[in-house]
């Protein structure tokens, strides 16, 4: 493989890249028209309004270290999900220089969503392009013969408040199937800034312990066809998404990202997008055992699975496939 | 290089007369056509110049801009996919792009989004699998897993072309 990937560089580096005819022109005007340089806004600011007290939600034991503006800014993160929500006991953690504590979580068998506040106590490195790199560890479920072994984890900076050097970020896992999460951790261990590639933190591992309880999720018949030709070997449907276990790259290739049209038993539509790590809709893969992949579409709100008639997917291309959800 | 501050608009735009080809093909290696990747370099040659008080290595302005126009590139996606209501859905399945030219490239198209990224920053911008990780917002596992599993799909590409065109 070595030499194929220096095979690969050398063809990277003969290729001249082919830009759209009159860029360098378009680009040139943008650069001729910058504006006079504007001083750094708040996040909160650029977007938009507060949901005010109608959506505050009080999180138990988390009320103590969050601003109220931060609360309210989790009440909104959280939207049709707050039901959902576990408040986790909001203990302060340090990593230099950085005050860390875990708010809140909730968790279907496919993905656990933890959300975190992080406070610069020494200084003014955060921001709201931070990011995070970690994993949730929990104990190997006892039974477990799925063969899936990776996990993926994905961060997002949903607010930072200038005045209180404060930021609130999703942490996502996806990947491993977990029935319990008795005794799982959030691991922290790299926040950097993404715009000027900064570490912030980079020298402590921070495992904070969680306390959440595993909503059910609903499998459909094995062997679903999702694309013609292409079958899971299981799906899984919760309030928080959807995932599927396929069989081999090939499959996951052709899903990557694709999108969800969700057909509801009242006759409505609704399209969950698929991006990675960004809130509205994400899929990962994962797994050490070669056979198989797991995507998930996460929901932008969460969906009563007993209400879903049937699933399409739309994948790259358009193309559509039709399956219907038939519960057991 | 000078401190940031003390940079000047004809400063500024050299570094991105300078690094546009690397900053077009990052876009362009998760987007899906030639306009929405121009867009994004758009948004982040704009973006860079108003954050540009927070670059606090000048050395590292290629890596910065490539950044930002990552960034930007995840952003037109997510606004793309989120106007996007039923009646908007193609009745036809919406013809792809075409390849805009044979070899590594193109075989770089097929691969998933998350794959073309890893692959053109890699192999295209010869960042390292640090620098990549950040960029993209993954751990450099994932980067290396990524990586992996690209080559092995750009190697069936690239021995088909060869069957087709013969010897690259």
């Amino acid at each position: 493989m070595e030499q194929f990937d220096h095979m690969l560089k050398e063809m990277a580096g003969r290729e001249a890249c082919a830009v759209p005819k009159d860029f360098d022109k378009r680009l040139q005007d943008v650069l001729d028209n910058l504006p006079s340089q504007a001083k750094r806004r708040r996040l909160g600011a650029v977007k938009g309004a507060l949901v005010a007290a109608a959506a505050c939600l009080l999180l138990t034991g988390t009320a103590l270290a969050t601003s109220p503006g931060l609360r309210e800014l989790l009440a909104q993160a959280l939207g049709g999900f707050a039901p959902y929500a576990q408040g986790q006991d909001g203990q302060a953690y340090e990593m230099d220089g950085l005050e860390v504590r875990v708010l809140s979580a909730m968790a279907d068998q496919d993905t656990i969503r933890v959300y975190v506040q992080l406070k610069d106590l020494e200084g003014d490195r955060l921001s709201g392009h931070i990011n995070a790199m970690g994993l949730v560890d929990a104990p190997d479920p006892p039974d477990d013969d799925s063969g899936i072994r990776g996990s993926t984890f994905g961060s997002q900076c949903l607010s930072y408040d200038e005045e209180t050097k404060t930021a609130l970020m999703a942490c996502t896992t996806w990947g491993r199937v977990y029935e319990d999460l008795s005794g799982a951790e959030l691991v922290l261990f790299h926040v950097y800034d993404t715009q000027t590639l900064e570490d912030i933190s980079v020298d402590t591992t921070l495992h904070i312990p969680l306390d959440i309880e595993v909503m059910s999720s609903a499998a459909l018949d094995k062997d679903t066809e999702l694309a013609a030709g292409f079958f899971a070997e299981t799906v899984r449907l919760s309030p928080l998404g959807l995932t599927a276990v396929t069989y081999g790259d090939t499959q996951y290739t052709y899903l990557a990202g694709s999108h969800l049209r969700l057909t509801m038993k009242d006759g409505t539509d609704i399209l969950s997008c698929s991006d990675h790590v960004d809130g509205q809709g994400s899929y990962g893969a994962y797994g050490t055992d070669s056979s198989r992949r797991v995507l998930t579409w996460n929901f932008r709100d969460p969906l009563e699975v007993e209400q879903i008639q049937s699933v399409t997917i739309i994948d790259r291309d358009g193309g559509e496939r039709t399956f219907p959800v038939a519960l057991p | 290089m000078k401190p940031n501050m003390e940079w000047t608009r004809e400063e500024f735009s050299a570094a991105v007369t300078q690094h546009s080809r690397g900053m077009y093909r990052a876009a362009r290696s998760l987007l899906d056509c030639d306009a929405d990747a121009e867009d994004a370099v758009a948004q982040a040659v704009l973006q860079a110049w108003q954050s540009l008080g927070r670059l606090r290595q000048p050395e590292a302005v290629r890596s910065w801009l490539i950044k930002i126009t990552v960034n930007c590139a995840y952003a037109q996606r997510r606004k793309q996919r989120g106007a996007l209501s039923l009646d908007e859905l193609p009745q036809e399945p919406a013809a792809p792009e075409p390849p805009r030219y044979d070899g590594l490239w193109s075989a770089v198209a097929a691969l998933p989004p998350e794959r073309r990224a890893a692959v053109t920053l890699f192999y295209y911008e010869d960042m390292s699998l640090d620098e990549i990780a950040r960029c993209l917002g993954v751990p450099k596992g994932t980067v290396k897993s990524r990586l992996a599993r690209a080559r092995a799909q750009l190697k069936e590409i690239l021995q088909e072309q060869e069957g087709e065109y013969g010897t690259i």
